[in-house]
């Protein structure tokens, strides 16, 4: 609150202007996703109408068709198993995140405590992956993956999607336990703990939270991603945006059950976000920014 | 002060015995985080290999042709250039438009206090959905005539645009999406700088009398530069990047106009099986990032 402020009497203009930018921005933000929604709740012929219905009697039926499978139209083309994409990406951002958590929490507090040369120089690489376009490595490594049979497989995707995971995972963490005053640890060692046990019993917990949240923050990283699933996935192993994409081809648009695998897509990121909101600027920025 | 001194000695001491294992150790913690990345470096390099040869995808032949793809790029195709500036002029627009609203949005947060806390959490949704299915829903609203937002423009008494189809208006529209998945980021970023900025500046100019334009002007801006920066690199770095968003939407049409350097490598590379081209492509892409990314990150204070 600008101590300003306190000073001025009369109208308060700045708050009521804020207020107009505040709802107006909200109704940008906010409006397309409660749209999409709508759109998932439509029956087929609504969906299409001309012009767009605001009102319209809601239905479940895109959700039982893309759970059950079978896709609503004049040719019955089963291009995108649903359930299973749901799985995968499960599977694939849940075993990512979580190999990322253990070499992350590792090399993190390699790069926090321990002195070495070289030190800022790995840092800086593991953080160099983050601004290289997805597409450079991912073309090489399309061959690389069809020679070496990792196309299309848990494990080949699971490592790739480390690019994703773990540059951020090393990134804050390393912030959190440089955040730590070495004074507890140092104490842990006096007591004759080796390094592994002042980590497992001062470091680990005390850092727990931002761990935790940053975790979920890769989660959903890897879960939002789209072009990895693309090129180094196939029917097996597709991820849920690529499938949500596959429901506009060229014959045809399923846009009721695309609507409804988008908004089942968005719902636990959505969720999941909102649960570590007060970690999110740090784990977006890569712990640059506080807060 | 005897305490410090036993630590003193206990840890020269320590330092002069340094077993083998305490000297690796810090190199052996980081090996597993190594694994992937080597991997990717690896696929680094093979890629410029790549972009040396006329690796084709149909046929696997791989010549090396040196810089012939390069030159080639550079001089006989005509779209390269074009997708060089369609690429650039995505991210500048994207900057211009993204940077003063989220800063504006942030300080409108701040002015509102409870409000302003509801509103960040509500704002973060289109942040962390996948840009994928962010970009597909704006292409159902931005449909010629079924989309909703003609539908409101054509209520308003406004002509109908073809958001996506047109093609001096499709790069903008996209230009929309981007706005309105990232511009969360920049609010969300600009929200902690500005709560994290100290409160005696303000107090000094409200005693001296300091309109809010100054104080804004002379005192808030100057101080949330770190975190303008930031914004600034991150942003820009994910706009040079974009592939997702414009391949869920216009495929890099119509007509080439959306085509930015990583839609014409992945082009090169799976419509015409081009992977010895498309490399070059993408290598010029990160190129690109690589020395915007260089030149920004010296600007920071840190």
């Amino acid at each position: 609150m600008n101590p300003a402020e306190s000073y001025r009497t009369g109208i308060p203009w700045g708050k009521i202007l804020s207020l107009i930018l505040l709802v107006i921005y909200l109704a940008f933000a906010l409006i397309p996703i409660l749209w999409m929604v709508g759109m998932s709740l439509k029956n087929p012929l609504d969906v299409m109408a001309i012009p767009p219905k605001v009102i319209f009697e809601p239905t479940l039926e895109n959700y039982a068709r893309l759970f059950l499978g079978t896709q609503y139209s004049q040719r019955e083309v089963a291009r995108t198993d649903f359930p299973r994409a749901l799985l995968n990406t499960f599977i694939i951002a849940g075993g990512a995140t979580l190999l990322s958590v253990i070499a992350g929490t590792l090399t993190a507090y390699a790069l926090a405590r321990l002195r070495f040369s070289g030190r800022e120089d790995i840092a800086f690489i593991i953080l160099t992956f983050r601004f290289a376009p997805e597409l450079t490595i991912i073309l090489p490594l399309y061959v690389v993956y069809r020679t070496l049979h990792l196309y299309n497989t848990y494990i080949g995707l699971i490592l790739i999607y480390q690019m994703i995971s773990l540059p951020l995972l090393v990134w804050v963490i390393r912030g959190y336990f440089e955040a730590i005053p070495y004074d507890s640890e140092q104490a842990a060692l006096v007591d004759g703990y080796s390094w592994w046990g002042a980590f497992r019993k001062i470091c680990l917990p005390l850092a727990a939270p931002g761990i935790a949240a940053t975790s979920v923050i890769a989660f959903i990283f890897c879960w939002n991603n789209f072009t990895f699933g693309l090129l180094l996935g196939a029917r097996e192993t597709q991820t849920l945006t690529v499938a949500t994409s596959g429901f506009i081809s060229y014959e045809q648009v399923l846009w009721g059950q695309m609507a409804a695998a988008s908004v089942v897509t968005i719902i636990p990121v959505l969720i999941f976000a909102f649960l570590v909101q007060r970690w999110l600027v740090r784990g977006l920025t890569f712990g640059a920014v506080k807060g | 002060m005897a305490q410090t001194d036993l630590n003193v000695v206990t840890t020269q001491k320590q330092r002069l015995r340094k077993t083998t294992f305490q000297n690796i150790q810090p190199y052996l913690l980081c090996v597993p985080s190594f694994v992937v990345p080597v991997f990717i470096v690896g696929a680094f390099f093979l890629g410029v290999y790549y972009s040396l040869t006329d690796f084709d995808l149909r046929y696997g032949i791989r010549n090396y042709v040196g810089l012939g793809n390069y030159i080639r790029l550079f001089t006989e195709d005509r779209a390269f250039w074009g997708s060089v500036w369609t690429t650039i002029r995505y991210a500048l627009a994207c900057l211009i438009i993204q940077i003063p609203l989220g800063l504006a949005v942030s300080l409108a947060l701040d002015k509102v206090g409870a409000f302003g806390r509801i509103g960040r959490s509500l704002i973060l949704a289109p942040l962390v959905i996948p840009p994928v299915v962010a970009a597909l829903m704006w292409k159902i609203m931005m449909g010629p005539t079924q989309g909703i937002l003609n539908y409101m423009l054509m209520g308003v008494g406004l002509p109908p645009v073809d958001w996506l189809g047109d093609a001096t208006m499709a790069l903008y529209s996209l230009v929309i999406v981007d706005v309105w998945i990232y511009t969360p980021f920049v609010i969300l970023v600009m929200s902690a700088g500005l709560q994290s900025l100290p409160k005696t500046p303000y107090e000094a100019a409200a005693v001296d009398g300091a309109s809010p334009l100054f104080t804004f002007w002379k005192l808030t801006l100057p101080m949330m530069r770190p975190f303008i920066l930031i914004v600034l690199i991150f942003r820009a770095l994910d706009a040079l990047r974009i592939f997702d968003t414009i391949y869920a939407t216009t495929k890099g049409g119509p007509m080439k106009v959306t085509t930015t350097l990583t839609i014409m490598g992945f082009e090169n590379s799976f419509r015409w099986s081009k992977l010895g081209m498309g490399m070059a492509c993408m290598i010029i892409a990160w190129f690109l990032c690589f020395v915007v990314s260089k030149r920004l990150v010296r600007l920071m204070p840190k």
